[in-house]
């Protein structure tokens, strides 16, 4: 099981910053850079790039729209942006992109140790960027990952990224052409939690639509995961999230405005991951009826089914970004640390450092640890890095929330809570990997019937919910997905399911397999029964038999046939019996066929309610209260019946499994006939239960 | 209809021994006999090659002998005794397993060059040194590896005839002639698409016409559609057999006999009306003949679609097909003003002969792109245009002379002088804007005659493992150079992924230009070594290749009609509404399906 989940091969990574550190900055600034482009076309001056971009319907078009709104002349937002391309075009010339290479190359050699990329990626990037448009799709973190993008790209002799941010049709038009590739984030904004934050569809759509309109043959998406050791905003993030104000960001806002440069931010680890050709995920699920018949330059309203589709493509980029985020041991001890407050053994914390590794493991995480590393130096190194968080005290692991030693109470909650939420930005990059599934366990346990069918657990989860604990299955091997004529259908695999189950109740024995007193959520409607109905009360021969074939309900029924073969034959047990017990009508039976005549009106009901009225519809004529078995209420007054449970209950609750769950034919409520008692204390009610006559129990 | 590569006004028989103008014909099986081929093969002067005729005359009254026994007179005997002469000698012509006349094709000499034989194409016998090693480079092709056709149709493994007796002696009674030969079955049994010419050089067809008709007139076709109608019989119109849509295909289960009814014998011009004009000419005259026949009396339609060689009126109709001269012309709807057709539920036509007119829907339009369907168009009346004025041709080519990467453009002027004066000034200074220059006439008739011979490449290809095809759409400007470079990019993707082992050639031009767009045209072909069955890999690349044209937002198809190999895209074409109104014409004119070639719907 172990290996399969981890079996996933990634590339190795390769120390950039090793290089420089060993030659001359400028003379790296200033090499020869001639980045290649899409095939076929030839390198382009940027005034003729620029010319052409004005020129090109697209863009025409949206200054004339503009015009039109503004009131003003073409001319003037036509000037507006030739700024803008100016401004564009200025950052793309060679000069500044040097003396940026230069800067950065110091920059990041004074904060971080390594720089660690996947050069197989780089040269798939290298590649596929000659063969179609590529959109790089870099998960959001830190400020420094753009910057950081874009050296890289240098580096490796790529063309700059065209950095999408606003300025609409320009950049699209640059990046189709095939001159540079575009840049953005999914998430949109950095994700002050390092949880991965739902994307945004806008950015993701417009640069789809070329594909759609086929004013290219295939894009690729590429997803890139930029993993920190330290994030170098962490303590500006929890700040941030105590409610104090970001302050404004730039690039050099960002470096100026810290004393970071002396500090050490450890490694960052950047995968370039496998291009995804958008013709690929787009086959057959789009209809391209719409973009024929309008001219392409006009912007279009994606349809519903575009949406869903981009919508789909930018959370399957997302998994694709979180499946190679790499955790270092120090997310680990922070899980841990968490858990553990206000601290923590320090041997403790390294077997369960070790426990955990093996668990993220497990379900796929990505986990920096090299394998003559132990497990001390490995919590000892992050414990060191990330000194303004935690600290090691007499053999105690402690949270650093010890700022000032005599501030006021609200100044010390305040730093606590800052080493908290720091600690937790750690602590969330391991929510990545286990969300899923924890959402698969959950499921599971909320149904104890889980072993006959994987299926029916996700009754009880709302439909994006499924969604989730679905495609975890299938991840974990659990669940095949297989395309058909319609859709997909499911296959359950039932030795994974079982392993994985396995896996829950060794590695988390915390969970119960079983647990009696977590019952699904509904919600009651209620509903006057047609009185017609009850008075009517003659049973029609012929309905007899339909009657008696719906005791079983449908939904067990199929939990039967789910069992395979023996459920068969249980079936047709059932089957043969009834119709003969059909045949030979008892006492017994009379009264059962009225009990199922009441209920049939509403098959579903599972609670009847009629205070002081004609009284419960029994199941069966055995163990029927008299009078005297109904003790009067505390007050003295005689108690009555109030409502009754129907056995439908069971059903609801899942706790129908014949022989091993709770069972009842009705449960009887009686109550006191005076309402004694205020309206705000409880009181003790008398409940009769009555159980199904044994000659319907079927034999099992 | 055929559209292969965009040649025009073919060359024509020339002083090949072509049936000259007005001569009736049909054309049709192939002699096998080697006797009769080498005796033509002499013959090639002019005269008829009389000793074969003799020999055929007596095979095929032996063959028929109804036909001339029956004849209630000398006169009938005559004529049916033309008919079955006429459709002879046509048929020796043409290949039984490919494209175009019997003498001309491409082979390998003894030094391995490229030759175009025969003399009647401008090509014939020259020698194209370069050839060889284009198509070794492009396709990875090799003259060792070599497959061959069979020799000739065997008729053992053609399905057997079935014909109600019933219907034959009803048939006989209008002494319209038939044949229930093997040959001339199969012969209508198909049009020109890779997979038909492939099942021809190495297979059989499940399911052929079971018996042919030749009607001469209109009363003729109306009688067959009568009988055919009493006996529950489909009917298969045959015009050219120059489909490329599967058009002619039997439905496999088809259970009722299938007639096949050939069009070739009713190909009069019957009038020609020069105050108007317009003539009326029947449906099965082939391009050639109309147009030689028009210029005699000094007149031209100016509808040249590249199989004019070959393909009929009718054919045209049915199809909306659509000549290369257009631009000037017209195409086939913008050039019939008046058909007369007739259906299972009677003669449907105008009654009058007006250029426009408004009167609700053209009901021409049900006529025109039926394939076939429930409609048999009859006479019909063409604008003619006066044929003077000049006639040029000329090259256009633009600088960078590496033959390589030259593009070239054949432009032909037609009209009046100072018309063609004027267009030709217009085409040199927007040629002279791009750098391009003029080639000159000389070269200009030979790009013209090339376009004309390429279909014949493919009959070629076929000997060397090479299949290909072409396919065309129309697209709108704007649309027209992104379509293309995906369309190409696609072919060669599904080439790789479908285990082609060398690059396919996958190549595009512009063919006719509107206001709104153009007609795009692809050719596509590969070598097949090493692949099983390389007709269905190639069937479905040429899907994929048209999901993407669609998806590119081309049209299903500029002119060569759905057919039954594009029916799939029918709906998406045209809609549900707009099918369900083609299926209600068809389920009124046509209850019992009588026209069940099933094509388009």
């Amino acid at each position: 099981m172990q290996k399969e989940l981890t079996s996933k091969k990634r590339d190795e990574f390769e120390d950039i910053l090793e290089e420089r550190r060993l030659s001359s900055d400028l003379r790296y600034a200033m090499k020869c850079y001639t980045p290649v482009i899409y095939k076929g076309l030839s390198p382009c001056k940027p005034n003729a790039i620029k010319s052409a971009v004005l020129q090109s319907e697209q863009v025409q078009y949206v200054i004339k729209q503009l015009a039109k709104e503004m009131g003003e002349s073409p001319d003037i937002i036509q000037e507006e942006a030739t700024e803008i391309l100016d401004e564009m075009g200025h950052r793309m010339q060679l000069g500044a992109v040097r003396f940026f290479a230069f800067t950065l190359s110091k920059i990041f050699k004074q904060l971080f140790q390594r720089v660690c990329v996947n050069e197989e990626g780089m040269q798939r990037l290298q590649h596929a960027i000659q063969e179609h448009p590529v959109v790089l799709l870099p998960s959001h973190r830190s400020y420094v990952d753009f910057l950081m993008l874009s050296y890289l790209l240098y580096m490796y002799d790529l063309a700059l990224p065209v950095i999408a941010a606003g300025i609409g049709n320009l950049f699209v038009f640059l990046w189709k052409s095939g001159y540079a590739p575009i840049e953005f984030f999914l998430e949109g904004t950095r994700s002050r939690t390092a949880k991965t934050l739902t994307p945004k569809f806008g950015l993701l759509s417009i640069v789809m639509e070329p594909f759609f309109k086929r004013e290219v043959f295939d894009t690729y998406l590429v997803p890139i995961s930029i993993s920190y050791e330290r994030i170098l905003e962490e303590s500006l993030y929890a700040y941030e999230l105590l409610g104090v104000p970001k302050p404004k960001e730039s690039t050099s806002g960002l470096l100026k405005a810290r004393r970071i440069l002396s500090d050490n931010f450890g490694t960052i680890h950047i995968y370039i991951g496998q291009p995804v050709s958008l013709r690929t995920l787009a086959s057959g699920r789009i209809n391209r009826c719409p973009y024929n018949l309008v001219p392409r330059h006009l912007p279009q309203k994606p349809s519903e089914d575009i949406q869903e589709f981009v919508s789909d493509v930018a959370y399957k980029m997302e998994l694709l970004q979180i499946e190679n985020m790499v955790l270092t041991p120090w997310v680990l001890v922070a899980a841990l640390l968490l858990q553990n407050l206000p601290a923590m053994e320090f041997e403790l914390l390294i077997e369960k450092t070790l426990w955990l590794k093996g668990l993220t493991q497990t379900f796929g995480g990505f986990i920096e640890w090299p394998d003559n590393l132990c497990a001390k130096k490995a919590v000892l190194s992050g414990l060191t890095l990330h000194s303004n968080i935690a600290r090691l005290v007499d053999g105690h692991v402690v949270l650093n929330d010890k700022g000032v030693e005599d501030g006021a109470v609200g100044e010390i909650i305040f730093k606590h809570a800052l080493a908290i939420l720091m600690c937790a930005t750690y602590r969330n990059q391991l929510l990545n990997v286990f969300v899923r599934p924890s959402l698969v366990a959950l499921a599971l346990e909320m149904t104890r019937s889980f072993r006959k069918g994987v299926t029916q657990c996700y009754e009880a989860l709302s439909s994006d919910m499924q969604k989730n604990a679905l495609a975890a299955l299938v991840q974990l091997g659990a669940v095949k997905k297989k395309k058909s004529s319609n859709g997909f259908t499911y296959n359950v695999n039932q030795e994974a399911v079982s392993k994985i189950l396995d896996m829950f109740d060794d590695s988390a024995d915390a969970i119960p397999e079983h647990n009696e007193f977590l019952f699904p959520e509904y919600e009651i409607l209620i509903e006057p029964e047609e009185p017609e109905f009850s008075a009517d009360s003659s049973v029609e021969p012929g309905d007899e038999q339909g009657a008696v074939d719906t005791s079983k309900n449908p939904k067990e029924q199929e939990e039967l046939g789910a069992t395979g073969s023996a459920g068969e034959a249980f079936q047709s047990l059932d089957e043969e019996t009834l119709e003969a017990m059909a045949k030979c009508e008892t006492k017994e039976d009379k009264i059962f066929q009225m009990f199922k005549e009441k209920v049939a009106a509403e098959p579903e009901q599972i609670i009847r309610y009629c205070r002081g009225g004609e009284g419960p519809v029994w199941v069966s004529g055995e163990n029927r209260p008299e009078e005297n078995d109904i003790p009067n209420c505390s007050c003295g007054a005689k108690r009555i019946f109030e409502f009754q449970i129907m056995p439908q209950l069971l059903n609801h609750l899942q706790v129908d499994s014949l022989g091993e769950s709770i069972d009842w034919g009705t449960l009887v409520v009686y109550t006191c006939a005076d309402s004694c008692g205020g309206a705000n204390e409880y009181l003790e009610e008398f409940i009769w239960k009555q159980d199904h006559s044994m000659g319907h129990i079927l034999p099992s | 209809m055929r559209g292969r590569g965009r040649a025009g006004a073919g060359p024509g028989p020339g002083p090949g021994p072509g049936p000259g103008p007005g001569r009736s014909r049909s054309r049709g099986k192939r002699w096998s006999g080697s006797r009769c081929r080498d005796c033509r093969n002499q013959k090639e002067g002019g005269l008829e090659p009389l000793a074969c005729v003799c020999k055929r005359v007596i095979r095929h009254w032996n063959g028929l002998p109804r036909e001339g026994v029956d004849s209630p007179s000398l006169e009938v005997f005559k004529l049916r005794l033309d008919v079955a002469l006429s459709a002879m000698i046509w048929q020796e012509l043409l290949k039984w397993n490919g494209w175009g006349y019997n003498d001309s094709k491409f082979i390998f000499n003894k030094k391995g060059q490229a030759e175009f034989t025969g003399k009647r194409y401008r090509l014939g016998g020259m020698v194209l040194p370069t050839f060889k090693e284009w198509i070794e480079k492009t396709f990875g092709a090799s003259l060792e590896h070599k497959t061959t056709s069979r020799a000739s149709l065997n008729v053992n493994d053609v399905p057997p005839s079935i014909v109600n007796e019933e219907f034959l002696q009803d048939l006989r009674a209008t002494k319209i002639s038939y044949s229930q030969d093997a040959e001339d079955r199969v012969f209508r049994a198909h049009g020109h698409c890779l997979h038909e010419i492939f099942v021809l050089r190495e297979g059989m067809f499940k399911r052929i016409p079971d018996i042919v008709v030749w009607p001469v007139c209109h009363e003729d076709v109306v009688k067959i559609v009568e009988l055919a109608c009493k006996h529950n019989l489909c009917i298969i119109p045959f015009g050219g057999g120059t489909s490329v849509s599967s058009a002619l295909e039997c439905p496999e289960e088809e259970k009722r006999t299938i007639v096949s009814l050939d069009t070739s014998q009713m190909n009069r011009i019957l009038w020609i009306d020069e105050k108007n004009l317009t003539a009326c000419v029947e449906a099965g005259i082939v391009g050639q003949d109309l147009e030689k026949q028009l210029a005699e009396s000094g007149f031209c339609t100016g509808h040249e679609p590249d199989s004019m060689e070959f393909s009929s009126l009718g054919g045209w109709v049915a199809t909306r097909a659509s000549g290369m001269k257009k631009n000037i012309y017209g195409n086939i709807e913008d050039l019939v003003i008046h058909i007369k057709m007739v259906t299972p539920r009677g003669i449907v036509e105008k009654n009058c002969q007006v250029p426009r007119m408004s009167t609700g829907p053209d009901i021409h339009h049900f006529i025109m792109g039926s394939e076939g369907h429930a409609l048999k168009p009859q006479v019909a009346s063409i604008f003619t245009s006066f044929l003077d004025g000049l006639k040029k041709f000329y090259i256009t080519k633009f600088k960078g002379f590496d033959p390589n990467i030259l593009c070239v453009a054949t432009l032909l002027f037609e009209g009046d002088r100072e018309k063609v004066l004027q267009h030709e000034k217009q085409v040199y200074d927007i040629a002279t804007k791009f750098g391009g220059l003029a080639a000159g006439e000389d070269n200009g008739q030979r790009g013209y005659m090339l376009t004309f011979v390429i279909a014949y490449l493919r009959d070629l290809g076929l000997d060397y493992y090479v299949i290909g095809e072409s396919f065309e759409t129309s697209v709108p400007w704007d649309r027209v150079l992104d379509l293309c470079r995906n369309v190409k990019e696609r072919i060669v993707r599904e080439c790789k992924e479908k285990g082609v082992q060398f690059a396919p050639l996958s190549t595009c031009r512009v063919t006719q230009t509107y206001d709104a767009g153009a007609c795009v045209y692809f050719y596509f072909a590969f070598n097949y070594r090493g692949i099983s069955d390389p007709i269905h890999v190639y069937e479905q690349i040429e899907r994929a290749a048209r999901e993407e044209i669609l998806a590119n937002g081309g049209s299903l198809s500029h002119h060569h009609g759905v057919g039954k190999l594009r029916k799939r895209w029918m709906k998406e074409s045209i809609s549900d509404v707009g099918l369900g109104m083609l299926r209600s014409v068809k389920e009124y004119v046509d209850p019992n399906n009588i026209f069940g070639n099933k094509n388009l719907l």
